[in-house]
């Protein structure tokens, strides 16, 4: 797989123009991130729709407080999640005391059991879900016609007339799509499994 | 499902496995992605502001002499025209509007006022609506000559300026006028939490034992704070807080039941177009005002209404006015249409 350098200077532009009230960085922002924040909140807090909901835009919240504290030197994806992350685990502090059901299955762990038990073992089923989770949200950071393209292709084992048709493109312009959206892919993939690295990291120190 | 263009590729292999692993992603709430979006908006938007708030208010306060002067001169010239709302007098901070049902005002060391349209109030006044009769009560105030504060039955507040107000128990409505302004924001403070106005109207409802606390927005964007944690909410949404800070939001349409008492004080249509009412109409019940077509647009934009239409409440006067001008409404779900009235076609 090729190797390249996740888009440090689209991200370093993107917070200078939130930063100058630009309007289209907002929007930019949420149809590039908000989709991949939310599934990368939802995930951590058991799907509960409402919960999530108050996380993500906490995590918001602070985020634009303190914009100007990004300095670029990661994917802005990543810092989005750390925060994110903290609000999760603010959450589950405040909550301590209350029981927890503390499962693991298919849906993946709970943060309260990532915090409390550094030295678990995941097995197979949890990195396939970790795989999972980074699939999907790496899908939720792209355009969506890479998105879509990607998913008919792969997932759903369209051909490239079949997913011309329906882009309602020619043939070599879809093939073009489809290796555009791969790379990006590739990159966005990374960068979660970089911020899930992370995460790991921090739990077990 | 093949084709030539699918002849194995290792460039692909990678992502192709993952794919396949992960299989479909599972669907997001649609809704719930747009409320945040919408929230996180605002609240970038506040956070954006501020820097340029700084620069504005350094240019304002060289400027504000000759402003001074302007606006005086300007309010005679209303004021002889007839066009601008009585303001409060100097020391006075609201000016009644209307008042229902049982009202009561008291001021420290002083004598209670009576509660009737035209009566000025000074800050420090403390309100209260209703009594054990139940009685359905309500009262509507102008804020220093701008902001419309009405008061729903069994609700006590105290004035403490003409931009600060405390909720004690109940529920108040704010509207601060259409679009964004220069005006000093409107605080409503409550025990669980302070909710202030980026240009908006909302109403703050804190239940009788201070157990829970209910902002609604309609049109614009609030501010709630509790302790050193913040909350904005938008259009279209409503934040309740409890008594540990935990927030919880929710969708709120501007034509939800919740803002009917506000309905029922709201002050009468002041007279014009029946198109301004159409406007005033808009406002007071959250109703979408259709045209059906320009023509009819134009037709209740040059039509004037002439006599007094105190007495129609705002989600009833299109249906009484609108006759008289060849037009006709109809509601469907929140949707106003007007239309050329069928006998007239």
């Amino acid at each position: 797989m090729q190797r390249e350098p996740p888009d440090l200077d689209a991200d370093r532009e993107l917070v200078r123009r939130l930063l100058d009230a630009d309007q289209d960085a907002f929007d930019l922002l949420a149809s590039r991130h908000l989709r991949g924040l939310y599934r990368f909140a939802a995930r951590r807090l058991d799907g509960d729709p409402e919960l999530t909901a108050e996380i993500v835009q906490r995590t918001l919240v602070k985020v634009f407080a303190k914009l100007s504290t990004y300095r670029g030197e990661g994917a802005f994806f990543g810092w989005l999640c750390a925060c994110c992350r903290n609000e999760i685990l603010m959450h589950f502090r405040r909550r301590r005391g209350r029981p927890v059901a503390l499962g693991f299955d298919e849906k993946g762990v709970g943060a309260d059991a990532l915090v409390a038990s550094p030295s678990y073992a995941p097995d197979h089923d949890l990195m396939q879900s970790e795989t999972a989770e980074r699939v999907h949200v790496a899908l939720d950071l792209l355009p969506d016609d890479y998105a879509r393209a990607l998913e008919w292709k792969y997932t759903d084992g369209l051909s490239v007339r079949e997913i011309a048709s329906r882009l309602d493109l020619g043939e070599k312009a879809t093939e073009s799509l489809l290796t555009r959206a791969r790379a990006k892919f590739r990159d966005r993939y990374r960068e979660v499994r970089d911020t899930q690295t992370h995460e790991a990291e921090r739990d077990s120190s | 499902m093949t084709d030539r263009h699918d002849t194995p590729d290792p460039d692909q292999d990678d992502v192709r496995r993952l794919l396949e692993l992960a299989g479909p992603r599972p669907p997001l709430p649609e809704d719930d992605l747009e409320t945040i979006r919408r929230e996180a908006m605002a609240a970038w938007r506040s956070e954006t502001a501020g820097a340029s708030r700084a620069t504005r208010a350094n240019r304002r306060i060289g400027l504000v002499g000759l402003a001074a002067a302007l606006l005086i001169a300007l309010g005679l010239a209303w004021w002889l025209r007839g066009d601008i709302r009585p303001s409060p007098a100097p020391g006075d901070v609201a000016l009644v509007e209307v008042a229902k049902g049982i009202v009561t005002a008291s001021v420290p060391r002083e004598p209670s006022p009576q509660l009737t349209a035209g009566t000025r109030l000074a800050h420090g006044t403390s309100l209260e609506t209703g009594d054990e009769s139940g009685t359905p009560s309500g009262l509507a105030l102008r804020l220093g000559g701008r902001v419309s504060l009405r008061l729903a039955t069994a609700t006590h507040v105290t004035l403490r300026s003409d931009s600060v107000v405390e909720l004690h128990r109940g529920a108040v409505y704010v509207d601060t006028g259409s679009g964004r302004s220069n005006h000093e924001s409107i605080e409503i403070r409550t025990t669980l939490g302070t909710a202030t106005d980026l240009g908006t109207r909302f109403l703050v409802d804190l239940d009788p034992r201070g157990e829970e606390l209910v902002v609604g927005v309609r049109e614009g964007e609030v501010r709630v704070r509790h302790d050193a944690r913040e909350a904005v909410a938008m259009a279209g949404s409503r934040l309740v807080v409890d008594r540990t800070g935990v927030v919880r939001r929710g969708p709120l349409s501007p034509s939800d039941d919740l803002w009917r008492w506000a309905v029922d004080v709201a002050p009468p249509f002041p007279g014009g177009t029946v198109a301004e009412l159409l406007s005033w109409t808009r406002r007071e019940t959250g109703w979408e005002i259709r045209y059906a077509t320009a023509e009819t647009e134009a037709v209740a934009a040059r039509t004037t209404i002439h006599g007094s239409v105190a007495a129609l409440p705002p989600d009833e006067a299109p249906f009484a006015i609108l006759p008289g001008a060849g037009l006709e409404a109809t509601l469907e779900e929140d949707v106003l249409v007007v239309a050329p009235a069928r006998d007239s076609n």
